[in-house]
C-alpha cells in the first residue's frame, strides 16, 4: 500500500480522472432587488432644486 | 386545476386555523380576554395552520387517482451525455466510492452505461481523507473497468460549498454534457431509474429539473429506522401531494435529481448574499433557490414519486438530525433574504415562506406553551356578584377546550392513520411485512415521534435564536456512519432541554397547576432527553427481524440489486483494509491546507 509501486498507481489513477475541459457559462443570478427608497421623492426633490 | 387544487388546500389550512381560533376565543374568554389570550389565540392560529397544510398535503396524495400510477418505461437507446455528480466532503471514500461502484455496475446492465460519466468532485480539507480518497479512486476505476468513465477532482478551496462545487464542474466540464445526475455522497441510484430521468427529460423539452423521491436505507438504530419507515410508508403519499399542487414549480432537494445542464446554468449561478452569515454570504438551502430560478426562467421542475430505485442515508441518533436540521434551520431562515427576488413565481415564493414555517413554527408553538403556563397567573378574580343578589358564575367551555386538543391531535395523526388504513386497502400494506405489522409500526412510530417532538422543537427553537442573534451554522461534515450515543453524550448535548423542563413543569405546578397533565405530555419527554435520544441510538435490526417486524420496510426486506452491488464492494474492500496498511500517501493535490476535519467543522 506505502510501496513506491502503490502510490504510482494511486498517482496515475488521479492523473487519469482528470475532469475533461468543457467550459460552459454560469451567469450570476440577481437575487435582490434594486433599492427604491426615495425613488418616490427623487422627482418632487428634483422640481424643487430647479426652483 | 393546479390552482384549484392550491386554493381549497390553502383554503383548508386557514379554515382550520379559523376554527382553531374560535374555539381558543370560547375557552380563553371564559373570565374576559387579556391580551395573552390574544397572543395565545394568534400563535395557536399560526401553528395550526402549518398542521392543517401539512395534512392537506396528505389528504391531496390520498385522494390522488395518480398515485397508482406508474409511467411506462420506454426503451430503444438514449443518445443524451449525462454527467453524474458525486461532491464529496470528508466522507467516508471507501463508503462513497462503493456507491460509486454499485451505481456504474447498475448501469452497465442497462446497456447504457457509454452514455454516463461519473465525476467526484471533492470539496474534502482533510489532507488524511483527500488521501483514502485517491487511494479508493484507484480501486474504483480497477473495480469498475471499462463499465464507466470515472473522473475525480478536488478543489483547493471551496467557495459557495457544495452548489459551488456543482457550479465548479459546470463551468470548467459542463460544456459536453446534456444532463447532469446530481447526487449526495450517501446516494444511491439505480442504473435503469438513471435511464429513465434521461428519457423522461429527452421527452419534455421544457422540463429543467426532475427531482425523484429517494427512500432513506440502511438504517440501523432504532431512531434511524424509524426515520426511515415515516420516509418509505408516508413520505410517497406526502409527495404525491406535493406534486398535484407544484404545477411547473416544484422541489429540487438538492440530490438524486436530474437536470438539464445548459438551463441550470443559464438559471442557476448564485450569487452571494450581502452582508454576513448567518443572513448574508453564499446560500446555505440552495436546491430552494435553484428550483425557483429554473422556474423564473420559464422552465419546469417535477417531482416524479413514481421513479423508484432512488435512495439516500438518514442520521442515525437525534444528535446528528439536529445538528442538521441546525444547517437547514440556517439556509431556510436566509431565504426570507430572497423571498422579494424579482420575477420568482408566486408558489416558490410561498415554498420559501412554508420552508421558513417549518422551523418558526417550532418557537411558535413553546410561545404558545409558556404563555398557556402564565395565563392562568394573570386572570382576573371573577367577580361572582355583578349585581347584589343572585351569585353569576363563569362559564365553563370544556367542550371548546375538547374540541380543540381533538382538532390538533386529529391534524397531527389523522394522516397517518388514514395512510395506514388506504395501506390496508390497497394492499401496499404488504411492503411493510403486512397490515399488522404496519399497524404495530405506526403505532410505535407515533410513541416515538410524541416523545421526541418536545425535544426536537427545543433544539429547533434554539436554532432559530441562535440564527436570529447572528451565529453561523458553519460547514460541518455529515457524519453518516455515527454510532451510538452514550447517556453522557446525550447529556452534553441535551442538558440544557432538561432544565427547560424542569422549569416548566416547576412554572406549570405554580402557576397552572390544573394544566398540568397536559404539560407533563411535553415536558417530560424533555427532562428524559438524555436517556430518550441515547436509548434510541442503539441498534434495532433485531426488532425488524422478528415476528413484530416493527418499522420493517420494503427495501429491508428484499434490497434490491443496487443496494445489494454496494454492500457487496463495501464488505469486500472493508475486507481487503484490514489486510493492507491506512494509506500513508500524501494527496497528489498538495494545496497546503492543514485544517484538520475537525476544525473544517464549526457545529455545536
Amino acid at each position: 500500500m506505502g510501496s513506491p509501486e502503490e502510490s504510482l498507481r494511486v498517482r496515475r489513477a488521479v492523473q487519469e480522472s482528470a475532469l475533461p475541459a468543457a467550459p460552459m457559462a454560469m451567469p450570476e443570478q440577481v437575487l435582490t432587488r434594486q433599492r427604491v427608497r426615495g425613488l418616490l421623492l427623487r422627482p418632487l426633490f428634483q422640481w424643487l432644486a430647479l426652483r | 386545476m393546479v390552482t384549484l387544487r392550491r386554493a381549497f388546500s390553502i383554503s383548508f389550512a386557514l379554515l382550520m386555523a379559523l376554527v382553531a381560533s374560535y374555539l381558543a376565543i370560547g375557552f380563553f374568554n371564559v373570565d374576559g380576554l387579556q391580551w395573552l389570550d390574544i397572543a395565545r389565540v394568534l400563535l395557536l392560529a399560526v401553528s395550526t395552520a402549518w398542521l392543517a397544510w401539512g395534512a392537506v398535503l396528505a389528504l391531496n396524495g390520498l385522494l390522488s387517482f395518480d398515485r397508482f400510477k406508474v409511467a411506462p418505461r420506454s426503451r430503444g437507446p438514449i443518445t443524451a451525455t449525462t454527467a453524474v455528480l458525486v461532491p464529496v466532503y470528508n466522507e467516508d471514500p471507501t463508503k462513497t466510492f462503493s456507491h460509486v461502484a454499485a451505481m456504474a455496475r447498475s448501469l452497465a446492465r442497462t446497456g447504457h452505461s457509454p452514455r454516463f460519466d461519473f465525476a467526484i468532485l471533492s470539496d474534502t480539507n482533510d489532507p488524511q481523507i483527500a488521501a483514502k480518497e485517491e487511494f479508493w479512486l484507484a480501486r474504483l476505476r480497477q473495480e469498475v473497468g471499462e463499465t464507466c468513465r470515472i473522473f475525480y477532482r478536488r478543489r483547493l478551496s471551496n467557495p459557495g460549498k457544495k452548489a459551488g462545487n456543482i457550479a465548479d464542474f459546470i463551468k470548467n466540464s459542463g460544456g459536453i454534457y446534456e444532463y447532469l445526475i446530481i447526487l449526495d455522497a450517501d446516494s444511491l441510484m439505480e442504473g435503469g431509474t438513471m435511464v429513465e430521468m434521461v428519457r423522461r427529460m429527452d421527452a419534455d423539452p421544457e422540463l429543467g429539473l426532475l427531482q425523484s423521491l429517494p427512500k432513506v436505507v440502511r438504517a440501523r438504530s432504532f431512531f434511524g429506522r424509524a426515520i426511515q419507515f415515516s420516509a418509505s410508508y408516508y413520505s410517497p403519499i406526502y409527495a404525491q401531494g406535493l406534486a398535484l399542487l407544484q404545477g411547473r414549480e416544484g422541489p429540487f432537494w438538492g440530490h438524486n435529481a436530474i437536470t438539464r445542464t445548459r438551463a441550470f446554468a443559464q438559471s442557476c449561478g448564485l450569487p452571494q448574499l450581502p452582508g454576513k452569515p448567518p443572513f448574508g454570504g453564499h446560500i446555505l438551502s440552495h436546491d430552494y433557490v435553484e428550483a425557483a430560478l429554473l422556474a423564473r426562467n420559464g422552465l419546469k421542475v417535477r417531482i416524479d414519486p413514481d421513479l423508484r430505485g432512488s435512495f439516500e442515508e438518514g442520521p442515525d441518533n437525534v444528535i446528528d438530525y439536529a445538528k442538521r436540521d441546525r444547517r437547514w434551520c440556517q439556509g431556510n431562515l436566509q431565504h426570507s433574504r430572497i423571498l422579494g427576488a424579482p420575477g420568482l413565481k408566486g408558489w416558490n415564493r410561498f415554498v420559501f415562506i412554508q420552508g421558513i414555517m417549518a422551523y418558526v413554527a417550532a418557537p411558535l408553538w413553546a410561545l404558545f406553551l409558556a404563555a398557556s403556563i402564565a395565563a392562568p397567573a394573570m386572570q382576573v378574580i371573577p367577580d361572582y356578584f355583578p349585581v347584589p343578589g343572585l351569585p353569576v358564575f363563569p362559564r365553563v367551555e370544556s367542550a371548546n377546550a375538547l374540541a380543540l386538543l381533538t382538532g390538533v391531535v386529529g391534524l397531527l395523526l389523522g394522516p397517518k392513520l388514514l395512510i395506514l388504513v388506504d395501506g390496508m386497502l390497497s394492499g401496499r400494506n404488504r411492503r411493510f411485512g403486512g397490515s399488522l405489522r404496519a399497524f404495530f409500526s405506526v403505532l410505535v412510530e407515533i410513541a416515538c415521534t410524541s416523545a421526541l417532538a418536545p425535544i426536537m422543537m427545543l433544539f429547533q427553537t434554539r436554532a432559530v435564536i441562535e440564527i436570529l442573534s447572528g451565529a453561523d451554522a458553519g460547514w460541518p461534515a455529515a457524519n453518516r456512519e455515527a454510532g451510538r450515543v452514550s447517556v453522557a453524550e446525550a447529556w452534553a448535548a441535551s442538558w440544557w432541554i432538561v432544565v427547560v423542563g424542569l422549569v416548566t413543569i416547576g412554572a406549570a405546578y405554580r402557576l397552572a397547576p390544573e394544566y398540568l397533565p397536559f404539560v407533563l405530555l411535553v415536558a417530560a419527554p424533555q427532562v428524559l432527553a438524555p436517556l430518550v435520544i441515547s436509548s434510541t441510538s442503539y441498534a434495532s435490526m433485531r426488532l425488524g427481524r422478528s415476528s413484530l417486524g416493527l418499522f420493517v420496510t420494503g427495501e429491508e426486506l428484499s434490497p434490491t440489486p443496487v443496494m445489494r452491488e454496494q454492500q457487496a464492494v463495501l464488505a469486500r474492500w472493508r475486507a481487503d483494509t484490514v489486510e493492507i496498511a491506512e494509506p500513508a500517501v500524501v494527496p497528489t493535490v498538495i494545496d497546503g491546507i492543514s485544517r484538520t476535519s475537525a476544525e473544517a467543522g464549526t457545529g455545536r
